[in-house]
């Protein structure tokens, strides 16, 4: 199986990308989950990824978020990052003790591809989004779809900030920082596509 | 002792209990899938009106398997059922559930545990997977069903060109049957270019290609295979349900 650097993964979750197969307007009911999909590519073209959101229709909290990356030399997908509800407890990075039932992000990690296990497991708590619809603005931010407005305008609107803990900024770099770590942010992309 | 009581008491105090909504309790117990994420398991009284529990994931199973996989076909579908049927796991609209009376919650908890883990395995089916198989399931099937066509592997028609190897020969007379799987495009291409050498080397031999799946390789590459070829299946079903007639045909 091939591995990643996590440089290598930073720069696929963030690398601009544009939407090639739109989601469908209204979210199909499905065995008890409302789902979307869409599918993406980097903005050279060069690499295809998919987009799957999903809500449960019984906890409307617990929700999912994720983008696949398909690399086209090999079978397969790695799971790049995925923004969840609070839908029970979860291992915060591996060994690490539990964390409880908290609002959390996936992000791939090399050393986990590295030893062969799930790219996105282990996740840490995050106060970026409260809802759904925050978490849906606050991904794509994330994984750079730079022609959001195009299909999602109804997304296009800024983030309303969140009850976050007054020491904490909530700014969208602060957002981004808080959550995702050492990432590198990819201002300076964004800045140079306009 | 209450039921809940019980079953901490059984999990030798290593699970805990919290209310999602009114009479419905989420089991927080150490049973993680792959990725880190805590089973889905939830604790609720049952429709029958007995004192039962019903053990259940409120869709959870489902939505996790589909960010990966589609339980979209009759035969996903049967593996599926087939999965619940053995665990004695019931679904309704996507809610997998089974009901235990209060003594047996434990080993009840446990069973559905395992089914929500095999459910979730299901993902592995995925076609990129089950692809990398394709090969196995063709040798597997040529010898089961085939071996009276002296079926024989990795034959090299021309024995100085090594990178033109069939996957099987069938020593059928007059001429013998090359028989080579195709699993994706460059396959179709290297077969081809096989196919079109064997022909310039003037070899006696009839070509029969076995496709994983046909519709999938793109025009270009369907138009030369199917100039090269003598004789195509589109699956691997195809190939199962029509070589042994197809093979009796060649051999009469």
């Amino acid at each position: 199986m091939r591995t990643y650097s996590q440089e290598e993964i930073d720069s696929l979750v963030a690398c601009a990308k544009v939407i090639t197969e739109p989601p469908k307007k209204e979210m199909r009911w499905e065995r008890g989950t409302r789902r979307n999909n869409m599918t993406l590519q980097s903005k050279d073209g060069e690499l295809e990824f998919s987009v799957f959101m999903r809500i449960n229709e019984d906890f409307h909290e617990n929700f999912s978020i994720g983008l696949n990356y398909s690399p086209r030399d090999e079978r397969g997908t790695l799971c790049l990052l995925r923004c969840n509800g609070p839908h029970g407890e979860f291992l915060g990075g591996f060994p690490s003790s539990r964390s409880h039932f908290r609002y959390h992000v996936h992000l791939a990690k090399a050393e986990n591809v590295e030893a062969g296990l799930r790219g996105e497991r282990g996740a840490e708590s995050t106060e970026a989004y409260a809802s759904y619809k925050d978490a849906l603005v606050f991904f794509l931010r994330e994984i750079n779809v730079i022609n959001t407005s195009e299909y999602l305008p109804e997304l296009s609107q800024p983030m309303l900030p969140l009850n976050l803990p007054e020491n904490e900024p909530h700014t969208s770099d602060g957002v981004r920082k808080l959550v995702l770590g050492t990432r590198p942010t990819n201002s300076a992309e964004k800045e140079q596509e306009s | 002792m209450t039921y809940l009581d019980l079953l901490r008491d059984q999990f030798n105090n290593q699970v805990s209990f919290r209310e999602r909504r009114p009479g419905v309790l989420q089991l927080v117990a150490p049973l993680y899938h792959e990725d880190g994420d805590m089973v889905d398991i939830f604790l609720e009284p049952t429709d029958t009106g007995r004192e039962n529990i019903r053990i259940c994931d409120h869709g959870m199973t489902l939505m996790r398997l589909s960010y990966y996989f589609d339980i979209d076909t009759p035969n996903k579908e049967r593996i599926f059922q087939r999965i619940l049927s053995e665990n004695r796991v019931i679904e309704d609209k996507g809610n997998l559930f089974m009901d235990a009376e209060p003594e047996t919650l434990y080993p009840s908890v446990l069973q559905f545990a395992q089914a929500v883990a095999k459910v979730s395995s299901m993902q592995l089916f995925k076609r990129e997977v089950i692809q990398t198989l394709f090969y196995e399931m063709l040798t597997e099937f040529i010898e089961d069903f085939l071996k009276r066509y002296n079926p024989r592997p990795k034959v090299l028609p021309i024995p100085e060109r090594d990178d033109l190897e069939v996957d099987f020969e069938f020593g059928i007379k007059p001429r013998p049957i090359y028989l080579f799987g195709v699993k994706d495009s460059s396959m179709a291409r290297l077969t081809t270019i096989s196919c079109l050498e064997f022909q310039r080397a003037r070899i006696p031999f009839k070509s029969f290609v076995v496709h994983e799946d046909f519709e999938n390789l793109s025009r270009k590459d369907r138009s030369r295979i199917t100039s090269a070829a003598d004789k195509q299946f589109i699956s691997l079903d195809d190939f199962k349900a029509n070589a042994e007639q197809v093979l009796e045909r060649e051999a009469a």
